[in-house]
Parts: C-alpha cells; structure tokens; sequence
C-alpha cells in the first residue's frame, strides 16, 4: 500500500491553477523528489500534502485512507512532518523550538530531553540547546528545522527545498541526515529541489512539475534523460547547458553551446547532449591560470547572494555559470559586481544527465 | 505612538523650563520696563466681598452628609472659627474678616437671616452622632484655596471630628454646578447672585455669612489708564476701557464664571460696557484661577480685579524668579518630602493598576482581532473585522478630556452610577485611565498578533499543534509586542492629565497625581514643587522604558 498517493489532484487559486491533474504514489520507505522551475507548483503540492491546504478537486490517500476534510485532521497531520523552505523558528531557545512538537503532545519532561539530545545530535547540533533560535546562521537554523520535523518521528516527511540558498557544508549534513533517515529509519521523503544532483543522490523517484502538471515520473536517470530540454529552461538549476556533442580524436567530447561557447567533458557521447557543472567543482581566479583544466572561460560578475561562509556567484561568460567561493577568498580576490574573472574546471567534472 | 506619549510631556516640561528661564532672565535684564502690580483702587462697597457657606439640600441629594455639613458650618461661625479666620495672615496682614456677631454688616451684604442662623447652629448638637467614617466633599472657590486659609481651618476640623475633607476648589460657578448635580456636601463661595438661585432652585438650603474680605483694582506701577485718584470702581473700569481702546491699557479677566469674575461683569453691565467681544484686543479672557490670572497680569503688565486675600498671599510671589524654583526643586526631592512621595505614589498606582486591568481586557481583545487578520474569507466576518479594528485604532487616540467627561457624568451623584459614590476617589481614576488604557492596548496587541508571520503559525501547525496551542504560540511570539502595548499604555495614562483632573478633583493627599500637581503648582505659582514633580514624571517614564529596552535586548538575545 502506497504512503501517500495523489488522484487527479487540483488545487485552484482565484486566476491561477497551481496543480492540474496532479497523480502519483509514493511508496513506503521511498524518497520522492518533485523538481521544477519557480511557480510550478511544488509548493502548493506540498502544502497539500501537509494538509495546511484542500484541493480544489481530486483525492489524497494516506496509507489508503482518503483524506476527509471535513473531519479534524490534526491526528493525521501528527503524522506528517514538513521542513519549510524558509526557515521558520520561533524567538525563543534551540531546546524549546526542538522540543514543541513533543511538547505539545504531551511527551513527559526527560524523554523530551533526551530526544531533544540526540536529534540535535543526527544534525550535529548538540550543544546548542540554550543558544536563542533566531540568533543562528542559515545553515544552523535550517537543521534545527529539521530537527523540529524528526523529533516526532513522522512516518512522512515533506521537505521543501530544505537546502536552497545554504553553504555546502550545511548541504552535505542535510543531506547525510535525509539519506540515514530514509535508508535508516525508513521514513517516507517528499521533497522539492531544483539540484539534480541532490535528487540523483537521494530519490528513488523523480517527477517533473512543470505550469502545475507531471509530465514525468521515473528514476532519476529516466526523468533527465528524456526531459532535458524542458531541465535546460530552469532558471534555478545551475550550470545546465544543451548543445551539440562531437567526440574527438583525443576520446573526450566538445559540446558547442550557443553563444560561442564550447564544452570539454571527459566522456564520449555525440550528439545533442545536456550536461551540467556543479557549482563547487568550478575554480574562480583573477587572472587565467595555466592548468590541466580544459575548460577556462572569461566573464563577469552580475549577481552575488550572501550564503555566510559561502558567496555564490552568477558569471556571466556567454552564458551564465553560478560559482561558489569563500567568503574569505571573496574579500583577499576583491570582487565585486562587474569584476572580471575565470572560470575553470575539469573536463572530468562536465556530467551528462 | 509607543514612546512618545510618555517622553512628549517630559520635553514639553524641559522646553517650558528652558523657556521661562530664558524669559524671565530677559526681563531681569531690563528692569526699567517691568512695573510691579500694585493696588491702584480699593474701599469702594460694590468691592466688598462676602463668603457664604450653604449645605447642599438633603431633600434633594440624600446622599449628602448633612450632618457633617452642619457641624463644619457651625465649627466655621463659633468662635474656634472666627477666630481662625481673623488670625490667619500672610505676611502680617490678615486675608479675610470673621462677621463673627457684626449682623449689621452682614445684613446689608445680603445676609437677612444672619442672626437667626447664628442662633440656630449655636442650638445644633447633632455632631456627636455624625458619620465619621464617609468622607466629606466641601467644593469652593480657587480664591478661598489659593488664599491657604483652608489648610488652617480644616485640619483643626478634621481632627476635632475625626473626618477626612475633601476639598475641590474650582470658580464659585463650577463649585455650584458640582454641588448641583450632588457631588459635594457644603459649598463655601462668593457669588451673590449664584448663591441666591441655587438656594432658590432647592438645591441649596440656605446661605450663612462665614467672613468677607474686598476685591481691589490691581495694575502696573505706572498705571497707563490713570486710575490712581478715581473716586470708585466702575469710574475705574470705565477709564482701563477708554484706553485700552487707545492701545494703551490691557485688562485680564478670569473668565472662569468665578464669583471674581460675575463681579467683574457687573461692573461692565453697569457701565453697559460688553468687553467680551474680539474687537477688543485690550481684554484678555484667560478662563484661569487667580493666581494665574496675577502672573498674567505682572507678565503682560496688565490691570485686573482680584480679591484682597488672594493678591496679598500672592504678590510676593510673583517675582520669585525660576531658577529658585529648580533650587527648591532638588531640596523637595533632596530631603524625600513626603507629598511628592505620596503624590508619586498614587501616580504609579492609579496607572499601574489601570494598565494591568486594561491588560486583562486589551490584550484578549487584542488577539481575537489581530488573530481573525489569519481568517476571516466570508465577506461578512471580513467587514466585522475591519469594522471592530476601526473602532479600536479610533479609541486608541481619544482624548482623555473627553474619557474624563464622560466617567464624570456617569459617576456623578445625578448620573446613572452616582449611588456607588466612586466620584472623586482613586477608583473612578483608574477607571477613566483603564478606558484608555484597553484601546491602546488592544490596538497595539491587535498589530503585533497581526504580524507575527503567517508562517509561524502553519510551522505551529505542521508540527501537530490543536488550535489552542497555536493561538498560544503566536501569541508568545508577539510577547514584545504586547509588552510595548502596556508600557505605552503606561506612559499615556501616567502623563494624562485631563481626565483624572475632572473625575479625580485633584484632592490634596486624596486624588492628587503628578500631572494634576503639576498644573495646579504651576497655576499656583509654586515653581519648586512643580518642576519637582515634573522630574519625577521624566524620571519615571525614563525607568519604564529602560525596562522595556532590557526585556526586548533580552528577548532577542536570550
């Protein structure tokens, strides 16, 4: 019997249909990712499935039940976990923000305190429970988020875009605690991401929303190998290109992006082709560097976000490339909007999907 | 609105320090321009002036203590009384003649039935069996007050009778008007005419000749209008009238329907002169106590009528200069005087108590409205909810004049609450203050529910929370908010004046605040005690929101 599974689902907003026939079963134990470009409608999907909203139309089973909501559906929603986007936390302590959900459940004062202990503990957290909530970086305050959503032991748990703007370091832990709960504990995932890297490492299942539709469900490889044109259109994955793959005579592939930009990856595969870079495999430097790199581009600066530790950058070299640095490189290098920079990376980190 | 209500009347009590500094220094500079008031014209008849104390008819307000009445006229005719009366001086000379047994003078004052009143007090014996425990509302004029000849008489009668006089001194028409509608037990005034129609009316029983004194025409030395050698006082008036009109004289009236002032008017009508008119830039009507009127006078250099006592206790302040004020300021606060402690006191309490039952209500109410913000997709709970929040963010700035008006009539002995008696206590203060507490409040905890983010709710939720407990969530959340809603609800009742002033009476040692003391010190001419006062205020508002800073600092960092 599936966890969760989706019937004709539609949610309609005053001038906007948000979901449109929405239809799909998660399994239990399975990990689930819905990945789509901004407005397509991942949000409003899981809002649904965390009954926060009704559809329109359609029906939604939980373990084969179909939600009635005209019944209360707090004992249900007891069951289900959800870890915003935005980072929601109230003004008060870690332990008292980690604590609520067991709080309100009436959970005895010393089991709240040692669960409070080890789920900081899974976020590598501990310590922190009389540090104030609001007073934590992005990437900290993100996993007491998480921590919040596990500390009842959901038998589903709904993640929207947990990693979106965070610095690699707090990725990789949100990562390892999603992927060990899901093997592990085999707690059911639903998550949103634009990353198809994070949705390659930790889905069974992919499915693309796009304009409020599924167009396709599958594994990871199904899903971007078929759709990838439709991937290409997404502001928000980053460093994903189509083009025209020719295999060389020294074995390695160069795909030509529009825009007179040229792709060497390390694999041979011709023809029309979409590969990606991941952002913290692309080396930012001021001046071009002699390397064994095959790829180097020239470009500017047009958008900088703030990650903490972490600056992410948006290049513009023909086409847009987003790069990570340090902070701390960030101010020894000086850039700035408009500065004119490097990129380079390996023809071994060039990815097909 | 949060800070400012509390920190605007500490400014405006700095800027009018700094001010009248600055004034008074410039006028010190060039002394040859300042004359000093004097008494240009005095001993005519129509000057004499003549107090009369009535007890308020029990037939018509049974409330009233007129036992008590009776035993605190009889104590002012006796001879313990009179004598007071005679002996009480200020600077060597005495304010106001006892009639003790001169009748003849009293009956050409009006006093027709002087001896047979005499005679019957003297026959009265019915103080043994009075009620000592209800407290005693004697009202009267500002000139009997601000004479400082009842702070002589009644602490003698107090504690000959073991009785707490209240004792609230407005002009002899509000005096009347107040003990009119029941909210007093004994008038002591100076109106002839108004005395007459009030016993006449049945709301009094009959008048007393107590003593008299006589007005006098005061003005500057150098005397513009030349009224120095006029045979009476109309000719007088009628002199200041022609050169006011020249632009050379100004006239200050009180305006106050005091019996100063009918007097006043009767010396116009008898000249059939009409000075209230705007054509008349030389008359000046400041609707204000007499010694106010007196600074009026020396400041702008004016003439004025004044009854003898009042001019006589006062002249001598009117040249006390305001950095001797400060000096008995930080002496008062020095030595801990026990008025403004008790004055300091009943500020905190009256407020304080105010804003936390204001709490009680304003909160709750605050959050219902700011919570239904997250609701409300029906049209018509949507127009409830904009209606409600409009009346609350309206009430949030109504005047507190207006509030105290409105406690006042329904407390008042004639009004629809009087039996409960609470008029003129501590009690109806809070009350007039809580009704402008629970808007302040309401609208404030209505904001901060209000914005607390849509989100927090929903992760309350999510997280398996029953409605309840997200009401309660949320409402932790605002808690600074709600916090910044008592304190301003704090400010604005420990700074409001208006209101506590009409349903409070401003009662020595009774009903008596900060922001009363202050108007009436300052009216008195009482500099010291005034900006002594005002530095407690300041000092207050200063603490509470010190307090309020640390628990928001401590809020966020905790």
């Amino acid at each position: 019997m599936p966890t969760v599974e989706a019937v004709n689902l539609c949610k309609e907003y005053p001038g906007k249909k948000a979901l449109e026939n929405v239809n799909f079963k998660v399994e239990q134990g399975e990990a689930f990712a819905v990945i789509g470009p901004n407005g397509a409608g991942k949000t409003t999907l899981l809002r649904l499935l965390d009954l926060l909203d009704t559809p329109t139309s359609g029906t939604m089973y939980f373990n084969g039940v179909a939600i009635d909501y005209e019944k209360n559906l707090l004992a249900l929603r007891r069951r289900i976990g959800i870890v915003f986007q935005q980072t929601v936390l109230f003004n008060t302590s870690v332990f008292n923000n980690v604590s609520y959900g067991l709080k309100i459940r009436g959970e005895n004062k010393r089991n709240i305190r040692n669960k409070v202990r080890e789920v900081l503990q899974l976020v590598r957290l501990q310590g922190f429970e009389r540090k104030n909530a609001l007073a934590l970086s992005g990437g900290e305050a993100q996993r007491v988020a998480l921590a919040q959503a596990l500390i009842v032991e959901p038998e589903l748990l709904l993640l929207d875009e947990p990693t979106a703007n965070l610095d690699p370091k707090n990725v990789s832990i949100i990562e390892e605690v999603l992927s060990w709960i899901n093997k592990e504990q085999k707690i059911t995932l639903i998550m949103t991401t634009h990353n198809m890297a994070q949705a390659q490492n930790l889905a069974d299942k992919v499915a693309l929303l796009f304009n409020g539709r599924i167009t396709k469900i599958g594994s990871a490889k199904e899903v971007f190998l078929v759709q990838s044109k439709y991937l290409a259109d997404f502001a928000r994955i980053e460093n994903i290109f189509t083009g025209i793959s020719k295999v060389t005579r020294d074995g390695i592939s160069v795909i030509e992006i529009d825009n007179e930009v040229q792709i060497e990856a390390a694999f041979q595969k011709p023809g029309k082709l979409t590969v990606y870079v991941r952002p913290e495999d692309i080396i930012l430097s001021r001046n071009p560097i002699r390397s064994s790199a095959r790829n180097v581009f020239r470009g500017r600066i047009v958008e900088m976000i703030d990650l903490g530790a972490v600056m992410r950058l948006k290049v513009d070299a023909g086409k847009e490339f987003v790069v990570q640095v340090t902070r701390r490189s960030f101010n020894e290098m000086k850039l700035n909007m408009g500065s004119e920079v490097f990129l380079v990376f390996k023809a071994s980190a060039v990815q097909a999907v | 609105m949060r800070k400012s209500a509390k920190t605007s009347i500490a400014l405006i009590l700095l800027a009018a320090t700094v001010f009248g500094g600055t004034l008074s220094l410039g006028y010190t500079a060039q002394p040859s321009e300042l004359y000093s008031l004097v008494v240009l014209v005095e001993n005519d008849k129509i000057l004499l002036n003549p107090y009369s104390a009535i007890p308020v008819n029990p037939e018509k307000h049974p409330q009233t203590n007129f036992n008590m009445t009776i035993a605190f006229i009889k104590f002012l005719i006796s001879k313990e009384g009179q004598n007071l009366i005679a002996d009480f001086r200020k600077d060597g000379e005495s304010l106001f003649i006892p009639f003790s047994n001169n009748f003849t003078l009293a009956e050409s004052l009006g006093f027709s039935n002087q001896k047979q009143e005499f005679k019957w007090y003297n026959s009265q014996t019915a103080f043994n069996v009075v009620n000592q425990s209800e407290p005693f509302f004697l009202t009267t004029t500002t000139s009997t007050y601000e004479s400082g000849l009842l702070d002589s008489l009644i602490p003698v009668f107090e504690r000959e009778f073991n009785v707490a006089v209240y004792t609230i001194s407005v002009g002899t028409g509000q005096a009347i008007e107040i003990a009119k509608r029941g909210d007093a037990d004994v008038v002591l005034v100076h109106s002839r005419e108004l005395e007459e129609a009030f016993v006449r009316e049945g709301y009094g029983t009959h008048r007393v000749g107590v003593m008299y004194n006589d007005f006098v025409i005061i003005g500057p030395g150098n005397d513009p209008a030349e009224i120095k050698n006029v045979p009476n006082a109309t000719e007088a008036f009628r002199k200041i009238g022609e050169a006011g009109a020249e632009g050379k004289a100004l006239f200050i009236s009180r305006a106050d329907k005091s019996g100063t002032h009918l007097l006043e008017m009767k010396i116009w009508s008898q000249l059939s002169i009409q000075p209230s008119t705007p054509q008349h830039a030389w008359y000046l009507e400041a609707g204000a106590s007499m010694a106010t009127v007196l600074r009026m006078s020396n400041e702008k250099q004016a003439y004025t009528l004044v009854d003898r006592g009042t001019w006589l206790s006062k002249k001598k302040e009117l040249s006390t200069p305001v950095l001797e004020g400060l000096f008995n300021a930080v002496k008062l606060i020095g030595s801990f005087n026990p008025e403004v402690f008790s004055i300091t006191l009943l500020s905190l309490g009256v407020s304080g108590i105010a804003v936390l039952l204001g709490a009680v209500v304003g909160v709750p109410l605050g959050t219902l409205l700011g919570w239904r913000s997250f609701r409300g997709k029906k049209p018509i709970v949507n127009l409830v909810n904009i209606f409600s929040r409009n009346i609350v963010n309206t009430f949030m700035g109504l005047p507190p004049i207006l509030v105290g008006l409105v406690v006042y009539l329904t407390l008042s002995a004639s009004g629809p609450l009087g039996p409960l008696e609470l008029l003129y206590t501590p009690t109806a203060m809070i009350l007039a203050q809580l009704i402008m507490a629970i808007p302040i409040i309401a609208g404030i905890t209505m904001s901060a529910v209000g914005s607390v983010d849509k989100a927090i709710r929903e992760k309350a939720l999510s997280l398996g929370a029953t409605e309840r407990q997200t009401m309660l969530i949320v409402l932790r959340e605002a808690r600074t908010g709600i916090l910044t809603a008592m304190v301003a609800a704090f400010g604005a009742a420990i700074s409001e004046v208006g209101g506590i002033m009409i349903v409070g009476g401003n009662i020595r040692w009774h009903t008596r605040v900060l922001t009363t003391a202050i108007l009436y010190e300052t009216e008195l001419g009482d500099f010291g005690l005034a900006i002594a006062l005002g530095v407690v205020l300041l000092s207050l508002a200063f603490a509470v929101n010190l307090i309020l800073t640390y628990l928001q600092l401590k809020g966020v960092k905790r």
